[in-house]
Protein backbone atom coordinates (compact mmCIF):
# COMPACT_ATOMS: atom_id res chain seq x y z
CA UNK A 1 0.00 0.00 0.00
CA UNK A 2 1.51 3.34 -1.10
CA UNK A 3 1.51 6.38 1.19
CA UNK A 4 0.54 9.95 0.18
CA UNK A 5 4.09 10.99 -0.83
CA UNK A 6 4.45 8.01 -3.14
CA UNK A 7 1.02 8.67 -4.67
CA UNK A 8 1.79 12.39 -5.16
CA UNK A 9 4.98 11.45 -6.98
CA UNK A 10 2.92 9.40 -9.43
CA UNK A 11 0.15 11.94 -10.12
CA UNK A 12 1.85 13.46 -13.17
CA UNK A 13 2.30 10.03 -14.72
CA UNK A 14 -1.34 9.33 -13.86
CA UNK A 15 -2.71 12.37 -15.69
CA UNK A 16 -0.34 11.76 -18.63
CA UNK A 17 -1.51 8.12 -18.84
CA UNK A 18 2.04 6.86 -18.36
CA UNK A 19 1.22 4.50 -15.51
CA UNK A 20 -0.15 0.99 -15.77
CA UNK A 21 -1.71 0.60 -12.32
CA UNK A 22 -4.26 3.44 -12.41
CA UNK A 23 -6.71 1.65 -10.13
CA UNK A 24 -4.35 1.85 -7.15
CA UNK A 25 -4.11 5.64 -7.48
CA UNK A 26 -7.85 6.08 -8.03
CA UNK A 27 -8.57 4.05 -4.89
CA UNK A 28 -6.20 6.23 -2.85
CA UNK A 29 -7.65 9.48 -4.28
CA UNK A 30 -11.19 8.48 -3.29
CA UNK A 31 -10.12 8.11 0.33
CA UNK A 32 -7.61 11.01 0.53
CA UNK A 33 -8.86 14.62 0.05
CA UNK A 34 -5.30 16.01 0.18
CA UNK A 35 -4.09 13.89 -2.78
CA UNK A 36 -7.42 14.54 -4.57
CA UNK A 37 -6.75 18.32 -4.32
CA UNK A 38 -3.20 17.83 -5.59
CA UNK A 39 -4.51 15.87 -8.56
CA UNK A 40 -7.08 18.58 -9.34
CA UNK A 41 -4.37 21.29 -9.23
CA UNK A 42 -2.13 19.34 -11.61
CA UNK A 43 -5.03 18.79 -14.02
CA UNK A 44 -5.72 22.54 -14.01
CA UNK A 45 -2.06 23.34 -14.62
CA UNK A 46 -2.08 20.94 -17.53
CA UNK A 47 -5.21 22.45 -19.09
CA UNK A 48 -3.91 26.02 -18.46
CA UNK A 49 -0.73 25.22 -20.33
CA UNK A 50 -2.74 23.72 -23.19
CA UNK A 51 -4.81 26.90 -23.25
CA UNK A 52 -1.90 29.35 -22.91
CA UNK A 53 0.58 27.68 -25.22
CA UNK A 54 1.17 29.59 -28.47
CA UNK A 55 -0.45 28.04 -31.52
CA UNK A 56 0.40 29.48 -34.88
CA UNK A 57 0.72 28.34 -38.50
CA UNK A 58 3.56 28.78 -40.91
CA UNK A 59 2.94 31.08 -43.89
CA UNK A 60 1.71 29.37 -47.05
CA UNK A 61 4.97 30.28 -48.82
CA UNK A 62 6.98 28.06 -46.44
CA UNK A 63 7.12 24.92 -48.63
CA UNK A 64 8.06 26.91 -51.71
CA UNK A 65 10.90 28.70 -49.86
CA UNK A 66 12.16 25.42 -48.41
CA UNK A 67 12.19 23.66 -51.78
CA UNK A 68 13.98 26.64 -53.39
CA UNK A 69 16.61 26.49 -50.66
CA UNK A 70 17.12 22.76 -51.26
CA UNK A 71 17.31 23.16 -55.04
CA UNK A 72 19.69 26.14 -54.91
CA UNK A 73 22.07 24.26 -52.60
CA UNK A 74 21.92 21.24 -54.91
CA UNK A 75 22.86 23.39 -57.93
CA UNK A 76 25.71 25.16 -56.15
CA UNK A 77 27.25 21.87 -55.03
CA UNK A 78 30.87 21.57 -56.27
CA UNK A 79 31.03 19.29 -59.31
CA UNK A 80 34.61 18.17 -58.52
CA UNK A 81 34.97 14.68 -57.15
CA UNK A 82 37.75 12.10 -57.14
CA UNK A 83 36.53 8.50 -57.22
CA UNK A 84 33.33 9.79 -55.64
CA UNK A 85 35.17 11.53 -52.77
CA UNK A 86 34.26 15.02 -51.51
CA UNK A 87 36.79 17.75 -52.49
CA UNK A 88 38.56 17.88 -49.08
CA UNK A 89 39.00 14.08 -48.93
CA UNK A 90 39.96 13.98 -52.62
CA UNK A 91 42.67 16.61 -52.03
CA UNK A 92 44.07 14.62 -49.10
CA UNK A 93 44.05 11.41 -51.21
CA UNK A 94 45.88 13.14 -54.08
CA UNK A 95 48.53 14.47 -51.66
CA UNK A 96 49.11 10.98 -50.23
CA UNK A 97 49.38 9.42 -53.70
CA UNK A 98 51.80 12.19 -54.76
CA UNK A 99 53.90 11.59 -51.62
CA UNK A 100 54.11 7.84 -52.29
CA UNK A 101 55.06 8.52 -55.93
CA UNK A 102 57.88 10.91 -54.90
CA UNK A 103 59.19 8.39 -52.34
CA UNK A 104 59.41 5.44 -54.73
CA UNK A 105 60.78 7.35 -57.72
CA UNK A 106 63.53 9.23 -55.89
CA UNK A 107 67.04 7.62 -56.33
CA UNK A 108 68.22 5.85 -53.18
CA UNK A 109 71.46 7.92 -52.81
CA UNK A 110 69.44 11.19 -52.80
CA UNK A 111 66.95 9.80 -50.31
CA UNK A 112 69.59 9.08 -47.61
CA UNK A 113 71.97 11.99 -48.18
CA UNK A 114 73.57 13.49 -45.06
CA UNK A 115 72.05 16.95 -44.72
CA UNK A 116 75.20 18.23 -42.92
CA UNK A 117 77.49 17.47 -45.84
CA UNK A 118 77.06 20.78 -47.72
CA UNK A 119 78.16 22.70 -44.58
CA UNK A 120 81.41 20.74 -44.45
CA UNK A 121 82.04 21.45 -48.09
CA UNK A 122 81.43 25.15 -47.57
CA UNK A 123 83.77 25.19 -44.59
CA UNK A 124 86.38 23.39 -46.65
CA UNK A 125 86.25 25.85 -49.50
CA UNK A 126 85.90 29.13 -47.63
CA UNK A 127 88.07 28.65 -44.55
CA UNK A 128 90.56 25.87 -45.11
CA UNK A 129 91.30 26.84 -48.69
CA UNK A 130 92.08 30.37 -47.49
CA UNK A 131 94.41 28.96 -44.85
CA UNK A 132 96.03 26.72 -47.42
CA UNK A 133 96.56 29.69 -49.70
CA UNK A 134 98.13 31.69 -46.86
CA UNK A 135 100.46 28.85 -46.08
CA UNK A 136 101.38 28.68 -49.72
CA UNK A 137 102.01 32.48 -49.89
CA UNK A 138 104.13 32.50 -46.76
CA UNK A 139 106.18 29.46 -47.61
CA UNK A 140 106.01 29.01 -51.36
CA UNK A 141 109.74 28.44 -51.51
CA UNK A 142 109.86 26.65 -48.23
CA UNK A 143 110.35 22.92 -48.03
CA UNK A 144 107.86 22.74 -45.10
CA UNK A 145 104.89 23.79 -47.31
CA UNK A 146 103.89 20.21 -47.88
CA UNK A 147 104.08 19.42 -44.14
CA UNK A 148 101.92 22.48 -43.27
CA UNK A 149 99.23 21.35 -45.68
CA UNK A 150 99.33 17.84 -44.26
CA UNK A 151 98.87 19.31 -40.73
CA UNK A 152 95.93 21.38 -41.88
CA UNK A 153 94.00 18.40 -43.29
CA UNK A 154 95.31 15.80 -40.83
CA UNK A 155 92.09 15.71 -38.81
CA UNK A 156 89.92 15.19 -41.85
CA UNK A 157 92.03 12.40 -43.29
CA UNK A 158 93.14 10.77 -40.05
CA UNK A 159 96.74 11.29 -40.90
CA UNK B 1 0.20 5.26 -47.62
CA UNK B 2 3.87 4.18 -47.56
CA UNK B 3 5.55 3.58 -44.20
CA UNK B 4 8.37 5.85 -43.05
CA UNK B 5 11.18 3.66 -44.48
CA UNK B 6 9.45 3.59 -47.87
CA UNK B 7 8.90 7.35 -47.71
CA UNK B 8 12.62 7.90 -47.14
CA UNK B 9 13.57 5.51 -49.97
CA UNK B 10 11.22 7.32 -52.34
CA UNK B 11 12.77 10.67 -51.45
CA UNK B 12 16.27 9.26 -51.97
CA UNK B 13 15.16 8.16 -55.44
CA UNK B 14 14.41 11.82 -56.16
CA UNK B 15 10.66 11.91 -55.59
CA UNK B 16 10.36 15.27 -53.87
CA UNK B 17 6.57 15.01 -53.44
CA UNK B 18 7.17 12.52 -50.61
CA UNK B 19 9.45 14.98 -48.86
CA UNK B 20 6.74 17.64 -49.12
CA UNK B 21 4.32 15.14 -47.63
CA UNK B 22 6.58 14.86 -44.56
CA UNK B 23 6.95 18.64 -44.41
CA UNK B 24 3.17 19.15 -44.52
CA UNK B 25 2.60 16.59 -41.80
CA UNK B 26 5.10 17.97 -39.29
CA UNK B 27 5.93 21.58 -40.10
CA UNK B 28 3.35 23.34 -37.89
CA UNK B 29 3.95 21.03 -34.92
CA UNK B 30 7.69 21.68 -35.04
CA UNK B 31 7.07 25.39 -35.64
CA UNK B 32 4.85 25.70 -32.55
CA UNK B 33 7.42 23.83 -30.45
CA UNK B 34 10.16 26.23 -31.58
CA UNK B 35 7.90 29.29 -31.21
CA UNK B 36 7.08 28.36 -27.60
CA UNK B 37 10.79 28.13 -26.85
CA UNK B 38 12.12 31.27 -28.54
CA UNK B 39 9.04 33.58 -28.88
CA UNK B 40 10.05 35.07 -32.21
CA UNK B 41 8.01 34.23 -35.32
CA UNK B 42 10.58 35.09 -38.00
CA UNK B 43 13.44 33.31 -36.27
CA UNK B 44 11.20 30.32 -35.50
CA UNK B 45 10.36 30.05 -39.21
CA UNK B 46 14.06 30.16 -40.08
CA UNK B 47 14.84 27.45 -37.54
CA UNK B 48 12.06 25.18 -38.84
CA UNK B 49 13.23 25.68 -42.41
CA UNK B 50 16.82 24.87 -41.43
CA UNK B 51 15.61 21.78 -39.52
CA UNK B 52 13.78 20.40 -42.58
CA UNK B 53 16.70 21.33 -44.83
CA UNK B 54 19.15 19.44 -42.59
CA UNK B 55 16.78 16.49 -42.41
CA UNK B 56 16.67 16.37 -46.22
CA UNK B 57 20.44 16.76 -46.53
CA UNK B 58 21.15 13.95 -44.03
CA UNK B 59 18.44 11.64 -45.30
CA UNK B 60 21.01 9.11 -46.51
CA UNK B 61 22.16 8.71 -42.90
CA UNK B 62 18.65 8.27 -41.50
CA UNK B 63 18.52 4.60 -40.57
CA UNK B 64 15.01 4.58 -39.15
CA UNK B 65 16.35 4.34 -35.57
CA UNK B 66 13.47 6.62 -34.50
CA UNK B 67 10.35 8.17 -35.99
CA UNK B 68 10.81 10.87 -38.63
CA UNK B 69 9.00 13.39 -36.42
CA UNK B 70 11.35 12.61 -33.50
CA UNK B 71 14.36 13.13 -35.75
CA UNK B 72 13.09 16.51 -37.00
CA UNK B 73 12.23 17.61 -33.44
CA UNK B 74 15.77 16.64 -32.36
CA UNK B 75 17.30 18.84 -35.08
CA UNK B 76 14.95 21.73 -34.20
CA UNK B 77 15.70 21.38 -30.49
CA UNK B 78 19.46 21.56 -31.14
CA UNK B 79 18.99 24.60 -33.38
CA UNK B 80 16.97 26.27 -30.58
CA UNK B 81 19.81 25.58 -28.15
CA UNK B 82 22.34 27.16 -30.52
CA UNK B 83 19.99 30.13 -31.01
CA UNK B 84 19.58 30.67 -27.26
CA UNK B 85 23.33 30.32 -26.71
CA UNK B 86 23.98 32.94 -29.38
CA UNK B 87 21.30 35.30 -28.07
CA UNK B 88 22.35 34.61 -24.44
CA UNK B 89 18.71 35.01 -23.32
CA UNK B 90 15.23 35.08 -24.79
CA UNK B 91 14.35 38.73 -24.61
CA UNK B 92 10.89 38.95 -26.12
CA UNK B 93 9.46 42.38 -25.31
CA UNK B 94 6.02 42.85 -23.72
CA UNK B 95 4.68 44.02 -27.08
CA UNK B 96 6.02 40.92 -28.83
CA UNK B 97 4.52 38.71 -26.14
CA UNK B 98 1.14 40.45 -26.53
CA UNK B 99 1.08 39.26 -30.16
CA UNK B 100 0.98 35.69 -28.96
CA UNK B 101 -1.86 36.07 -26.50
CA UNK B 102 -4.99 34.39 -27.69
CA UNK B 103 -8.33 36.08 -27.16
CA UNK B 104 -11.92 34.99 -26.82
CA UNK B 105 -14.93 36.03 -28.87
CA UNK B 106 -16.94 38.59 -26.79
CA UNK B 107 -15.52 41.61 -24.91
CA UNK B 108 -15.75 40.12 -21.37
CA UNK B 109 -14.35 36.82 -22.55
CA UNK B 110 -11.62 38.66 -24.41
CA UNK B 111 -10.54 40.45 -21.20
CA UNK B 112 -10.57 37.32 -18.98
CA UNK B 113 -8.89 35.13 -21.56
CA UNK B 114 -6.30 37.76 -22.33
CA UNK B 115 -5.39 38.19 -18.67
CA UNK B 116 -5.23 34.45 -18.08
CA UNK B 117 -3.24 33.85 -21.25
CA UNK B 118 -0.81 36.60 -20.27
CA UNK B 119 -0.24 34.98 -16.86
CA UNK B 120 0.20 31.49 -18.34
CA UNK B 121 2.56 32.73 -21.03
CA UNK B 122 4.68 34.61 -18.51
CA UNK B 123 4.77 31.58 -16.23
CA UNK B 124 5.86 29.36 -19.12
CA UNK B 125 8.45 31.89 -20.25
CA UNK B 126 10.05 31.95 -16.80
CA UNK B 127 10.50 28.15 -16.67
CA UNK B 128 14.00 26.73 -17.05
CA UNK B 129 14.63 25.79 -20.69
CA UNK B 130 14.97 22.09 -19.92
CA UNK B 131 11.63 22.00 -18.08
CA UNK B 132 9.96 24.12 -20.74
CA UNK B 133 11.02 21.84 -23.62
CA UNK B 134 9.63 18.80 -21.82
CA UNK B 135 6.29 20.34 -20.78
CA UNK B 136 5.72 21.95 -24.21
CA UNK B 137 6.31 18.65 -25.99
CA UNK B 138 3.92 16.96 -23.57
CA UNK B 139 1.10 19.54 -23.62
CA UNK B 140 1.38 20.72 -27.22
CA UNK B 141 1.31 17.37 -28.96
CA UNK B 142 0.62 14.95 -26.13
CA UNK B 143 3.86 13.11 -26.86
CA UNK B 144 4.68 10.11 -24.69
CA UNK B 145 7.48 10.29 -22.11
CA UNK B 146 9.45 7.87 -24.28
CA UNK B 147 9.18 10.08 -27.38
CA UNK B 148 10.13 13.14 -25.31
CA UNK B 149 13.16 11.31 -23.90
CA UNK B 150 14.26 10.45 -27.46
CA UNK B 151 13.85 14.03 -28.66
CA UNK B 152 15.68 15.51 -25.68
CA UNK B 153 18.19 12.65 -25.70
CA UNK B 154 17.62 12.07 -22.00
CA UNK B 155 16.75 9.24 -19.69
CA UNK B 156 13.00 8.68 -19.25
CA UNK B 157 13.27 9.29 -15.48
CA UNK B 158 14.86 12.69 -16.19
CA UNK B 159 11.87 13.51 -18.40
CA UNK B 160 9.45 12.46 -15.63
CA UNK B 161 11.31 14.72 -13.16
CA UNK B 162 11.32 17.65 -15.57
CA UNK B 163 7.60 17.40 -16.24
CA UNK B 164 6.85 17.09 -12.50
CA UNK B 165 9.01 20.12 -11.63
CA UNK B 166 7.63 22.17 -14.52
CA UNK B 167 4.07 21.59 -13.27
CA UNK B 168 5.09 22.32 -9.66
CA UNK B 169 6.66 25.64 -10.73
CA UNK B 170 3.63 26.52 -12.85
CA UNK B 171 1.24 25.63 -10.00
CA UNK B 172 3.13 28.06 -7.75
CA UNK B 173 3.14 30.85 -10.31
CA UNK B 174 -0.50 30.35 -11.28
CA UNK B 175 -1.77 29.52 -7.81
CA UNK B 176 -4.69 32.02 -7.98
CA UNK B 177 -5.84 30.39 -11.15
CA UNK B 178 -5.33 26.72 -10.34
CA UNK B 179 -5.88 26.57 -6.56
CA UNK B 180 -8.85 28.97 -6.18
CA UNK B 181 -11.59 26.38 -5.76
CA UNK B 182 -9.61 23.21 -6.05
CA UNK B 183 -9.05 23.25 -2.26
Amino acid sequence: MKDCNEIKNLLNEYIDREIANRAEIEKHIEACPDCATELEVLKRVSSSVKQGIIKDSLPSSFNQKLMSKIRSKKESKPSFSFFGLKPAYAFAAILIIFGIFIFFFTPVKDKFINPKQPEVVAYFTETENQQAENIFLVSHNDSTEEEALIDLFADDYNL
Amino acid sequence: MPNERELVNNILEGREEYFEQIVDEHKNKVYNFVLNIIYNREDAQEIVMEAFYRFYKDLKNFKGHCKISTYIYQIAKNLCKDYIKKKKAITASLEEMENFIQTGTNSEEIYIKKEESRQILNALKSLKNGYKEAIILRELEGLSYEQISEILNENINTVKTKIRRARQDLALQLKDMVRSDAE
